[in-house]
């Protein structure tokens, strides 16, 4: 029954009137991004991040989980509808959603789209509440062996599970780590790569890289001469088309199962929301008795990926927020807002910050429901956002993101940074190195320094302390099996198929 | 032999990794026990040179796909307009430096249509006003 308590409480602190209002802001500013082309959640994300600098951390938390979700959902409208995915994991949602759509059924695939979603997305909130604390307690026995051997896993998992070949992942997250070490070590005060500019001296933030890395390099991408982000999609006809009994039935069983494999991918660092929709679609595939009709309009093919894809991003705040391990770029970004705020995510968060832990989560269901009843009679203005042209859309892009990141630091020397970060961003997605690892790298890079020097004074300077300590062998094992397993498999070819809008390569 | 994309990318992870092992010198390594603030970075600089050079190799021994053509006349206009707003924006102030950066930003946008750009420029000025410096109070001057 402490359960239903500490339900009671969170939802006490998510249905004030300033966290609803928040909420509210956040699902539709959200949608309206996700919507927007050329625009992934990444980029929405670092783009709205200094807007909610006034607010107070909960407010701020649950508005940024509210534009998380609300650009995924934004992204699946427009894969229905337009066949054009916002992001990576929307890719999936195409294959039968888009079909579809033009059989009529558009309005099946959103509805169901959205139901999924939120059913997916509840149940894994129930399971981050059962969760959460008592891995929080089991955490609180991590040393700094552990917490190495954490995010070693984590930054593996991420080179491995992302496009491109893992060497590339790899190097990415070595990438990563070198940015994290620029500035003052903190032990011995020496200026590191700093090359005697003073603007360094307090490191590199992770959201000029953020925004470096994934907002500019974005919009360079879709500046190319022959790349074409403005896809106006023929008018799509909304046929009324309430699903029936029967949908029903057919897309329980995928969103029980979606959900399943989105919080297994969700809980594990490094993976996340993308590699979950691409496996619950195969999982689908496998499991139907009549696999013939996906790629053709099957239900199951949207609802299970749907709900998978929620799921794991509910379910990523179990490692975010309780061991202070990000499960994917996202996370990493919401973790690094975390700290701006002061908190530092840990073991201790749950018990330090109830009302930061219970609140969001019960802000979740609210916003879910939110995207539930105000988006599906909102479709139709959606869509004609869709129709803005790009050369209008990058100037504003252009100007969010350059104040942003003054506004993070009130430095010019940072506008200056990200300039040279988007362009280098750019180069390397064009040699499809991937850049969430690379963010990954820059947020856990002092982390795993620190744990890594501690580990190895407290082991007199045993290395073998990593295989000794038998929960980090553990780690370091799910971190091999991870890397031969997906390095190898058939998983990442059909995780590298380009999305139009989210890898513009249109070479 | 042709550049691919295994080849420039290991060419950057390694250039990338030796100025880091080069840098780190300048600081004292420590031992494992007790590492100096030059030991990590050293390690890490090591392991993107060899992930450099294990792509390098591999691009030589197996080829590739090519590296595709990147836009330059568009990275080199946007990267252009980012520098001069944040050169301009502490001096000229939040006004003349936003239309600066939307007139030289959209230059990588064909057809260019400056009449467009102005009133889109007026527009954004509006809004990033109200939003950054009425609503969030950002220490950035409207005027020089």
């Amino acid at each position: 029954m402490e359960l239903l308590q500490n339900l009671a409480f969170g939802f006490g602190v998510a249905l004030s009137f300033s966290n609803i209002l928040y909420c509210l802001i956040g699902v539709t500013v959200g949608t309206f991004v996700g919507v927007l082309p050329g625009i992934g959640p990444m980029a929405a994300i670092s783009m709205l991040l200094p807007i909610t600098f006034g607010l107070d951390p909960v407010g701020a938390l649950i508005m940024l989980a509210g534009i998380y979700y609300g650009a995924q959902f934004g992204s699946s409208v427009t894969s229905i509808l337009l066949n054009i995915p916002g992001h990576a994991a929307a890719a999936v949602i195409c294959l039968d959603g888009h079909p579809m759509a033009k059989q009529g059924r558009a309005a099946v695939g959103l509805v169901g789209s959205a139901i999924a979603s939120f059913i997916g997305g509840s149940l894994a909130i129930i399971l981050v509440m059962q969760f959460a604390p008592p891995l929080a307690v089991f955490a609180l026995r991590f040393g700094p062996t552990e917490y190495f051997s954490m995010m070693l896993l984590a930054l593996l998992a991420a080179a491995a599970l992302t496009q491109g070949s893992f060497l590339r992942g790899f190097g990415m997250v070595v990438m990563g780590l070198i940015i994290g070490t620029v500035g003052i070590d903190v032990n011995s005060g020496a200026q590191r790569l700093t090359f005697g500019n003073w603007n360094l001296a307090d490191g590199v933030s992770f959201v000029i890289v953020a925004m470096g890395f994934f907002a500019i390099a974005e919009v360079l991408s879709n500046l190319e001469p022959n790349s074409k982000p403005q896809m106006i999609g023929s008018d799509f006809k909304w046929r009324e088309l309430v699903p029936t009994w029967h949908d029903f039935k057919q897309a329980f069983g995928s969103i029980i199962r979606g959900f399943g494999v989105g919080s297994l991918f969700g809980v594990l660092p490094g993976s996340g929301p993308t590699i979950a929709s691409f496996v619950s679609y195969s999982v689908e595939k496998k499991v139907s008795r009549t696999p013939e009709r996906f790629g053709k309009g099957a239900l199951e093919g949207v609802t299970g990926p749907e709900s998978a894809n929620n799921a794991a991003a509910v379910a990523g705040f179990i490692p975010t927020l309780t061991l202070g391990v990000p499960g994917d770029a996202i996370m990493a970004l919401m973790l690094g807002c975390l700290m701006i705020f002061g908190i530092q995510p840990g073991p201790s968060v749950i018990t330090d910050n109830p009302e930061l832990f219970w609140g969001l989560m019960a802000s979740m269901w609210i916003g879910n429901l939110l995207l539930l009843i105000l988006n599906i009679p909102m479709v139709g203005v959606w869509v004609r956002v869709l129709k803005i042209p790009y050369r209008i859309l990058f100037p504003s892009i252009l100007l969010f993101i350059c104040i942003g990141v003054y506004a993070t630091n009130n430095n010019v020397f940072d506008i200056l940074m990200l300039a040279g970060f988007g362009v280098v961003g750019y180069v390397l997605s064009k040699l499809d190195c991937p850049a969430a690892p690379l963010l990954l790298g820059v947020i856990l890079g002092p982390l795993i320094e620190e744990n890594l020097r501690r580990a190895l004074l407290i082991s007199g300077g045993d290395p073998s302390v990593f295989i000794t300590h038998p929960i980090s062998l553990g780690l370091l094992l799910v971190a091999a099996a991870v890397v031969v397993v997906f390095s190898y498999s058939g998983l990442r070819a059909r995780s590298n198929k380009p999305a139009p809008i989210a890898s513009p390569d249109n070479d | 032999m042709a550049v691919t994309k295994d080849l420039l990318s290991g060419a950057i992870f390694a250039l990338v990794g030796l100025i880091v092992v080069i840098e780190a010198q300048n600081h004292a390594m420590g031992s494992l026990l007790r590492m100096g603030p030059g030991y990590y970075p050293t390690f890490v600089g090591v392991l993107a040179i060899l992930i450099g050079a294990a792509l390098i190799a591999k691009s030589v021994m197996q080829g590739g796909p090519a590296v595709p053509r990147i836009a330059f006349r568009e990275t080199a206009i946007l990267t252009a307009s980012i520098i001069v707003f944040a050169v301009s924006l502490e001096r000229l102030g939040l006004v003349i430096s936003t239309y600066l950066l939307i007139g030289i930003g959209s230059l990588a946008a064909r057809p260019y249509r400056p009449l467009e750009t102005l009133l889109l420029s007026t527009a954004l000025v509006i809004v990033g006003a109200a939003v950054f410096w009425w609503f969030l109070q950002l220490p950035i001057p409207l005027w020089p």
